[in-house]
């Protein structure tokens, strides 16, 4: 027994058609820049991982084992409420005062050094799943060590991890959701903020896992594609 | 493959909307639940001092408790026999669904009734009126909206219908330049960043600000400024389309109004040495007495 009416003219009416897509909006913007510090920082991580330098692995080890091993939820409180009151002298009454949108800028930060630790390990496995041969075959050609890894090796483990990144990077955008709580209006905040005002919250969540939903099949979609493309041949990936 | 995976979520969706949209027979009223099973179940704040919170012994207490205690007692009187009053936390986020699926057989938990809101859940008769104000450091040179031009104010996201008031100010340049709204999660939130400078002033009811001042390491460092902005009654959240139930609250709120059984609670938590000072003004009064209909 369900004492609600359903009025999913809410999604749609003014204002709140209007709200909602700029909160979707928000979600692609913020989960494309956060995936935009997420794959370089992942990428320079994984090498450095891999490398024979030991201070350059531990560090590297360091940065991975702090950030996804903290959830994303501290971290967003961390980088909103700690990290501004941490920056030296008269930085942190100037970011208050100069900086529109410091929740947004801070959650993009967030999600993209906390996704980079996990990138950084789906790359580590394509690295690591290199045969040592071919690093062996491509010294003997006559590369240095640096250029095996940028044209040989890189390339090669890049490719065979496109179905993790993919799966990070949906991560990533499903993640945006929890910049909420640091007061991003987002899809899902910005349907908890209707719901605020009409207390149909039941439509505006269902639109928002729609949202979510219809964008990562689409998503997939693409990334299947894209990774028929780039199959490397010789590897045990059938034709669909 | 892919296709046949898109058809098969589209199917699920297709179920799932109209499972929502199925709309129930209308069944027995919360009156004769709470007469047969003899509990009745009520929604509060967890949060909310002196509304709903955890004293210093651990107990769930306050202003909205006691109203509840009240309700429990008049449906002891009308039915003649021992009601279980059963407390739910309830939050912004939970309060319609536990109210709608009727976990809850009534939300009191300081919750504004809005036209808006009407069209969603039945509220009661209101029994708490307050207004919006601004929190600002000691000192501070805002005093009044036209301050705020320019400046970055905290409203909480969830809780509070009230951002319209706000808007509204900015639209008819009451506030000009506009001033930039942070949002924040809740009012605990919105106070930790008014601490850290992030904003300059926290906009929100006067008895949630009072509340958040009170809370404070150094009360004296905060005050409450600026007049009422818009004015914010409470009521109690209600199933829709129960009269028997509703009109049942709404006399018992009445009765409470009329016999002064209200005002002694209402003292106990905002009265002198209460949880929370803050004394009925003039136009709560009013408004009690315009509710205290006859016999």
């Amino acid at each position: 027994m369900l004492h609600y009416d359903f009025d999913w003219s809410v999604l749609w009416r003014h204002p709140y058609g209007k709200m909602l897509l700029q909160g979707v909006w928000t979600t692609v913007h913020l989960s494309l820049l956060a995936w935009a510090i997420a794959l370089p920082v992942g990428v320079a991580i994984a090498l450095c991982r891999i490398m024979p330098c030991r201070p350059a692995r531990l560090v590297g080890g360091a940065y991975v084992e702090t950030l996804r091993n903290i959830p994303l939820l501290v971290q967003l409180f961390f980088w909103y409420f700690a990290v501004p009151s941490l920056l030296p002298g008269k930085t942190e009454r100037w970011l208050y005062a100069n900086v529109r949108d410091l929740s947004y800028v801070l959650g993009v930060l967030a999600l993209g050094t906390y996704t980079a630790a996990r990138v950084a390990e789906a790359v580590r496995s394509g690295l690591l799943a290199v045969p040592a041969g071919q690093f062996r075959a491509a010294l003997s050609t006559g590369l240095s060590p640096a250029g095996t890894y940028r044209h040989v090796i890189l390339p090669y483990a890049l490719r065979v991890v496109i179905p993790l990144l993919s799966t990070e990077f949906l991560t990533c955008f499903k993640n945006s959701s929890l910049a909420m709580t640091i007061g991003v209006m987002e899809t899902t905040g910005m349907a908890n903020y209707i719901d605020s005002f009409t207390f149909h919250g039941l439509e505006t969540t269902t639109a928002a896992s729609l949202v979510y939903l219809l964008t990562s099949l689409s998503v997939i979609v693409l990334m299947s594609r894209i990774e028929s493309k780039m199959r490397i041949p010789g590897m045990i990936a059938r034709e669909r | 493959m892919m296709r046949k995976l898109l058809g098969a979520s589209a199917a699920a969706l297709l179920l799932m909307w109209t499972a929502n949209t199925a709309c129930p027979a209308h069944a027995e009223s919360v009156m004769d639940k709470i007469e047969r099973t003899g509990k009745v179940n009520m929604g509060h704040r967890e949060g909310a001092v002196p509304f709903g919170y955890m004293d210093e012994k651990g107990q769930w207490v306050g202003f909205d408790m006691d109203l509840g205690a009240e309700l429990a007692k008049a449906l002891e009187t009308k039915f003649g026999k021992k009601i279980e009053y059963i407390k739910t936390p309830m939050n912004p986020k939970n309060r319609i669904p536990l109210v709608a699926n009727g976990t809850v057989d009534v939300g009191i938990g300081s919750t504004t009734i809005t036209l808006e809101r009407e069209e969603a859940v039945d509220f009661s008769l209101p029994y708490f009126l307050t207004g919006t104000k601004l929190l600002v450091p000691k000192g501070s040179p805002i005093r009044d909206y036209r301050q705020l031009a320019g400046k970055k104010v905290g409203v909480g996201s969830g809780s509070t219908a009230n951002i319209k008031g706000l808007q509204k100010a900015i639209d008819t340049k009451t506030i000009d330049p506009p001033c930039e709204m942070v949002l924040f999660e809740d009012h605990a939130k919105g106070f930790l960043g008014l601490q850290q400078g992030k904003i300059d002033a926290y906009f929100t009811d006067e008895a949630m600000l009072a509340g958040m001042r009170a809370k404070a390491q150094k009360p004296d460092d905060w005050e409450v400024v600026a007049p009422f902005l818009t004015y914010e009654p409470y009521g109690f959240i209600l199933p829709r389309d129960d009269s028997k139930w509703r009109d049942f609250v709404n006399a018992t709120l009445i009765r409470m109004y009329k016999d002064g059984t209200f005002e002694k609670i209402y003292n106990k938590w905002f009265g002198p040495g209460g949880q929370l000072v803050l004394p009925m003004t003039g136009e709560y009064r009013i408004m009690l007495k315009v509710l205290s209909f006859p016999d």
